[in-house]
């Protein structure tokens, strides 16, 4: 029963510019008559169920739904850094490359935050794996040596600085001294944060309207507002992905010779304030692709770890936002206090920060909001070589535009750990690919930092692996069966009608306060149980009844909500069992029945796989040269 | 406290309609907060938001007939209207298309590096005062249409399509300043409308960074521009007949 319409095929496979291409839609129009799937104009059965779409054999009520196809060598899901970095280097090979992503382009996701994001690059091309900034204790070091290879010997190529300028970024203020203002860790062999990598530097400047200005001024085809909700598997091989338009409800599958997935973090399951989680990662990143190929039986890995520092958690509609609220990095911990005014963290050289303020907390001495404080009271907290400039400029805002002065003696800024990044991603191999031919990552090869540079380093080797696949991978003939029953489902999320609904922000809360509850400041077995449990009950009991109130196509709220709630509940089941199975606390992750580091045992991945409906946990060696 | 809101979906409705909301007050509350208060407690909003804090420029609205991030504009406790950004095509709701604004500036930075940039480049000294310290505050501009939407010479209908706007003028000003930018920024300054402007500093008054200096920044290029002789205004476009 599928109608496919081949009209527009000719506009759109002539490299037609992006406001072309928005406009002319797909290149291929398809229809499908769904059985059951519950358009409400078209069916009056309000308690059927879609099965797959296609399966003209059901009750006998149709409704048809249209889709359009868009082709291309390489889709890359996300237009954050990994994904420039791909699509720059499969671009530069003569690739078709198709961007989407889930937000307006430039204003998506965390690059689509115009703020100081880190920058970071070496004085001198690393001579090997050993000395590469992001060769972390649990990484694919086959994949590090690959990427490290990929970029080879030329400093130049290693210049993150550089490329930022050359794709568009304005300058860093230099000093008398000859150093970057705000420089950071300038390790060196003599010691610091990055003598382990040879000396790294970092730089809290680069604003990245300018590299996606650039990105634009390129034959790379972007569509934006678009969100992805499965890979589009047929016999077993990736050949690109579906989605919906968010702001028109249009169906949307993407047919593509490779796939690359750079749609970032899942940090949303950190707790609930006013308007956000705790943590500054946006609404957009729900992992909404790492669950879609968990789904399709790829493992997910590094669940249990978080990269996360302090931000102000009062007033709580500011909170957890960086250019909003006001916090501490790693290298900003003079101003942190406990509750009796001491600076504990004047005493601490820790590398990783999230310990000793943990313990604190812990030891009874953090504030009634669950965190410690920050104290900028003493001018030297409004020097901006002191106070990374995105918090200083708070301190201003609050002042006019809230009353609200934190200079004023006495005055305790309630600040708590946010996350910033989520470890979890879909497992890949030292090419990039996951297990599933023609789907490509960037993150899931083991506990890694996941700074920006690094990102889109591994992004650029990524679009390279893809290209390659690409160039001996035909996808002209697909079966549509797959994307259509991908359809049929969100379709079906939409429409569905309950009684006692229960509406998806209500689902998303419960999960996000269930979750934080029993992880910060540390967990243990039994609050893990508990958090398991309780999730097991929001699937079981919870989601069936998950209903959306507007049942409008045209942007809604609602009905995002609601698909993403799947690959949530998946990420933080994923997250509790694997901190669940790890019987130890290792960097940012900290469980007090099992407080300290364990080598022997647990320098090793976990990982989840899907498997007869059940997740399934594992240990994975880390893959060394 | 009573919030109204502008509903719309052009999909359903033939014009946009205002309804009313009763939620309660809190401490500090931002214009983001009662809309999500709204789409909680009472019935769905379309509204789109991200970064929480004014970087990303996805929130802004109307509230109380003024233009800024709803993330961080802070509402009183009394009656509260908001409504979506003016001058711009409603999706639903909240919700506007700022893609032809955006899609204009960036068109801006066509220009912008002509020659091959050097790492000894990046290393070279900046003038502290009179480059960096002019350039560092016009970075977080982040679109967000606020002073687009505010501007009376952007809305004026005599002189349609005259001035680019304060958001466009503020990334030639960006240019301008930027040590390696290879573009002459002040014939494209001109040529978008520097002249245009009216200079009533409604965008210093709405733009939710504060540290952008619009007006500053705009004498700074008039006076390049008349050293040059580029003083005109733009001329409107006529249709024929």
């Amino acid at each position: 029963m599928l109608k496919r319409d081949e009209r527009c095929k000719a506009s759109a496979s002539q490299g037609v510019s992006r406001r072309q291409f928005l406009k002319a839609g797909g290149i291929l129009t398809g229809a499908a008559m769904f059985i059951g799937a519950g358009l409400t104009a078209c069916s009056n059965d309000s308690t059927s169920q879609s099965s797959g779409g296609t399966n003209t054999q059901a009750n006998g009520k149709e409704t048809l739904i249209s889709y359009s196809v868009y082709d291309t060598d390489i889709l890359i899901i996300g237009t954050g850094f990994g994904g420039i970095g791909a699509a720059l280097e499969a671009n530069a090979k003569g690739a078709k490359v198709l961007m989407v992503d889930k937000g307006p382009f430039e204003f998506s996701g965390a690059a689509g935050m115009n703020w100081d994001q880190e920058v970071t690059w070496p004085n001198t091309a690393p001579e090997g794996i050993t000395k590469c900034s992001f060769n972390d204790v649990l990484a694919n070091q086959k994949l590090v040596s690959n990427v490290h290879q990929f970029l080879g010997k030329d400093a130049e190529a290693w210049n993150a600085a550089l490329w930022w300028v050359r794709m568009g970024n304005t300058t860093w203020n230099r000093l008398s001294n000859g150093n970057f203002e705000n420089l950071i860790s300038a390790g060196s062999d003599e010691g610091g944060v990055g003598a382990e990598a040879g000396g790294v530097n970092l730089v809290q400047r680069g604003f990245s309207r300018h590299i996606q200005d650039t990105l634009k001024t390129q034959p790379i085809t972007i569509i934006d507002n678009t969100m992805i909700t499965d890979i589009f598997l047929d016999n077993g091989k990736c050949v690109g992905a579906v989605g919906y338009q968010v702001q028109t409800g249009e169906y949307r599958v993407f047919r593509s010779k490779a796939t690359i997935a750079t749609a970032g973090a899942c940090c949303q399951m950190y707790g609930w304030l006013d308007v956000h989680p705790i943590g500054m990662n946006t609404p957009d990143n729900t992992g909404d692709v790492d669950a879609a190929a968990y789904r399709h039986g790829v493992p997910l890995v590094s669940n249990e770890f978080f990269g996360v520092d302090l931000i102000s958690v009062h007033p709580s509609s500011l909170g957890a936002s960086f250019n909003a609220g006001i916090g501490a990095d790693g290298n900003h911990m003079q101003f942190v206090c406990d509750k009796d005014g001491e600076f504990f963290m004047r005493e601490t050289n820790a590398y990783d920060v999230s310990r000793p303020i943990r313990d604190r907390i812990l030891a009874g001495k953090g504030g009634e909001h669950g965190g410690v404080f920050i104290d900028l009271t003493s001018p030297e907290a409004l020097d901006r070589t002191k106070l990374r400039p995105c918090y200083l400029r708070n301190v201003y805002m609050w002042k006019e535009k809230f009353n609200i002065d934190v200079t004023q003696s006495g005055y305790r800024i309630p600040v708590s750990l946010e996350c910033f990044e989520h470890g979890g991603a879909f497992v890949i191999d030292e090419n990039c690919s996951s297990s599933i031919p023609g789907l490509f990552g960037t993150r899931g090869y083991g506990l890694v930092k996941g700074h920006i540079t690094q990102q889109t380093f591994v992004g650029a080797f990524a679009g390279l692996k893809a290209y390659e696949y690409a160039q001996d991978n035909d996808v002209k003939k697909v079966d549509w069966t797959a994307a259509e029953a991908e359809i049929s489902r969100i379709d079906e999320i939409r429409t569905r009608e309950v009684s006692a609904g229960i509406r998806p922000f209500e689902i998303r809360h419960k999960i996000q306060n269930n979750f934080y509850d029993n992880w910060e400041p540390a967990t243990d077995a039994a609050k893990l149980q508990k958090a398991i449990a309780e999730l097991e009950r929001i699937k079981k009991e919870d989601l069936p009844k998950q209903y959306v109130a507007d049942k409008s196509a045209t942007f809604n709220r609602d009905w995002k909500d609601a698909i993403e709630n799947y690959n949530l509940i998946d990420m933080t089941e994923a997250t509790l069992r694997s901190a669940l199975m790890r019987e130890e606390s290792r960097l940012t992750f900290y469980r007090t029945d099992f407080p300290e580091q364990d080598d022997k045992n647990w320098h090793v991945n976990i990982y989840c796989k899907l498997n007869n409906g059940n997740m399934e946990l594992s240990k994975s060696e880390q893959v060394l040269v | 406290m009573k919030v109204t809101i502008q509903k719309y979906d052009p999909a359903v409705d033939a014009l946009p309609y205002t309804k009313d909301y009763d939620i309660p007050y809190t401490e500090n509350m931002t214009a983001l907060k009662a809309i999500l208060d709204v789409h909680e407690k009472c019935e769905p909003i379309a509204f789109d938001y991200s970064c929480r804090g004014r970087v990303c420029g996805r929130c802004s609205v109307m509230v109380n007939g003024t233009a800024g991030t709803a993330c961080t504009t802070a509402i009183p406790d009394k009656a509260v209207t908001i409504e979506p950004l003016r001058g711009f095509r409603i999706v639903k709701d909240l919700v506007v298309d700022k893609t032809e604004f955006h899609d204009r500036i960036s068109a801006l930075e066509l220009r912008s590096r002509a020659t091959e940039i050097s790492y000894e480049d990046v290393l070279a000294p900046v003038d502290y005062d009179n480059v960096f310290m002019k350039l560092d505050p016009l970075e977080w501009c982040a679109r967000c249409g606020s002073c687009q939407a505010m501007c009376p010479a952007v809305h004026d209908a005599s002189s349609k399509d005259t001035y680019l706007g304060p958001a466009g003028m503020i990334a030639i000003g960006l240019r301008f300043f930027d040590p390696y930018d290879t573009g002459d920024r002040i014939s494209q300054a001109v040529q978008e409308g520097l002249w245009n402007c009216i200079m009533c500093g409604m965008c210093d008054e709405v733009c939710p960074a504060l540290e952008i200096e619009h007006i500053a920044t705009w004498t700074k290029l008039r006076e390049e521009a008349t050293a040059r002789n580029l003083t005109q205004k733009k001329a409107p476009l006529l249709p024929f007949g």
